[in-house]
């Protein structure tokens, strides 16, 4: 947690939940902001009212940002059980095919809640069957479930899936077409 | 799961398979892609390949450089029932369909141009064809034939086609229009304006305003002037501007 003004915000994946991170990950990347515009935002998104701001020293607000900084994590160990809602859930550090279509277009297209997207296909409710876990309403559901949860949960696996994913487009990158010579 | 059965080159590939495979989009990251090319040439679905491992869908995929290749431009002159029609026989009605097929989508409508190409003739003699059916069909009703055919059967005759329609237009350049490139919105002068929306509505009618001068403003000639010769046609043409006649 850091102190802004009388206030401890979090920012350490241990701090921040899933939907948190998601949405900081939002603000920071969206391209209509400028720099100074998106961390307002960002802290305004965790409770920090804009017009605090105004008679701040810009020196300080740098230094806030700093210590913001949300790159120091070092991962660890995947978690690959978890109770919520009092179902198990279970995962692996694997991925099918299945799971590597859907994961991939999750990650091309970047949806406002893309990590717990990812963490709902990963993890499975230990109860049910892989034809129940794919469906579109148990997914959505799963997802929400998750966004609860602390960021450091989905770390292990955002790294293993994108690791995968982009290893394959490396190897497997489509060749141009050729013209035939006959 | 065992391997799936796949293709060992174009001449395995279906015309069906091929336009499937050049429509797929690559927008959902290439193993998305990849997969839905091995569900095109197995006719499968993605779950399908659920057991596979996703190493292995890398492996399959070096077996397939051929797909990475355009098909070859040999093609057959005969399809079954179907002869491929010399294009210097070609009917004006059937370039106007052909130009229709090409300008607006040629992959989409492959089928429709083969159904085109490819005839049935009325008489053969010394296997040669002597009458070549007239054209009243419909192409639509002949597709799902050449749908099933080999893409290798009829590939080259999209290419022979390009030929000869390039060299035509460009030997009857003068009977050809010029396209209005600039959106007529932004012309400012009034008569310069005027003169490019004549000229691209004059575009627009391009060939029913051909048919109506061949037809003298009979359209009960309509089906006579479409089933004469395209290149009869032209000449003609050609003859009355030089005469001015």
């Amino acid at each position: 947690m850091i102190q802004v003004f009388d206030q401890e915000i979090p920012n350490k994946m241990n701090e921040l939940t899933i939907e948190q991170f998601e949405k900081i990950s939002q603000i920071l990347n969206n391209p209509d902001f400028d720099n100074i515009e998106r961390y307002v935002e960002m802290f305004s998104y965790l409770g920090i009212k804009e017009s605090l701001w105004d008679d701040y020293p810009f020196s300080k607000f740098v230094e806030l940002i700093k210590e913001f900084n949300l790159n120091s994590f070092t991962p660890s160990e995947a978690v690959t059980s978890i109770e919520m809602d009092g179902y198990t859930y279970e995962a692996q550090l694997k991925l099918s095919v299945k799971e590597t279509k859907l994961i991939e277009k999750i990650v091309n297209t970047k949806p406002n809640h893309y990590l717990s997207d990812v963490m709902a296909i990963m993890f499975k409710r230990a109860d049910l069957s892989n034809t129940e876990h794919f469906t579109d309403a148990h997914l959505k559901h799963k997802s929400k479930l998750f966004r609860t949860q602390k960021a450091e949960l989905c770390v292990p696996y955002i790294v293993f899936v994108t690791d995968k994913i982009a290893e394959y487009a490396q190897a497997n990158t489509t060749q141009g077409v050729e013209s035939s010579q006959s | 799961m065992p391997k799936p059965t796949l293709p060992k080159g174009w001449n395995q590939v279906s015309l069906e398979q091929f336009i499937e495979l050049r429509q797929l989009k690559g927008e959902d990251g290439v193993f998305n892609h990849n997969i839905d090319i091995l569900c095109t040439l197995t006719d499968g679905l993605p779950d399908d390949f659920d057991d596979i491992d996703i190493a292995d869908v890398g492996e399959i995929f070096k077996e397939l450089p051929w797909l990475y290749t355009e098909p070859s431009k040999l093609y057959t002159d005969r399809i079954g029932k179907f002869y491929l029609k010399p294009m210097t026989d070609l009917t004006l009605g059937e370039f106007i369909d052909l130009e229709h097929y090409f300008t607006t989508d040629y992959l989409q409508y492959l089928p429709n141009i083969c159904a085109l190409l490819y005839r049935i003739p009325e008489i053969v003699e010394d296997n040669v064809v002597a009458k070549w059916e007239s054209t009243d069909f419909k192409t639509s009703s002949r597709v799902h034939y050449f749908l099933d055919q080999p893409i290798t059967k009829m590939y080259g005759v999209l290419t022979e086609y390009i030929k000869f329609r390039d060299s035509f237009i460009t030997s009857h350049k003068n009977l050809m229009s010029e396209q209005v490139g600039e959106d007529v919105n932004d012309i400012t002068d009034p008569e310069e304006k005027k003169e490019a929306e004549r000229e691209k509505s004059s575009q627009k009618w391009g060939w029913e305003q051909l048919i109506w001068s061949m037809c003298n403003g009979d359209l009960t000639k309509y089906d006579q002037v479409i089933n004469m010769k395209l290149v009869l046609v032209f000449n003609f043409l050609a003859m009355r501007k030089e005469l001015e006649i």
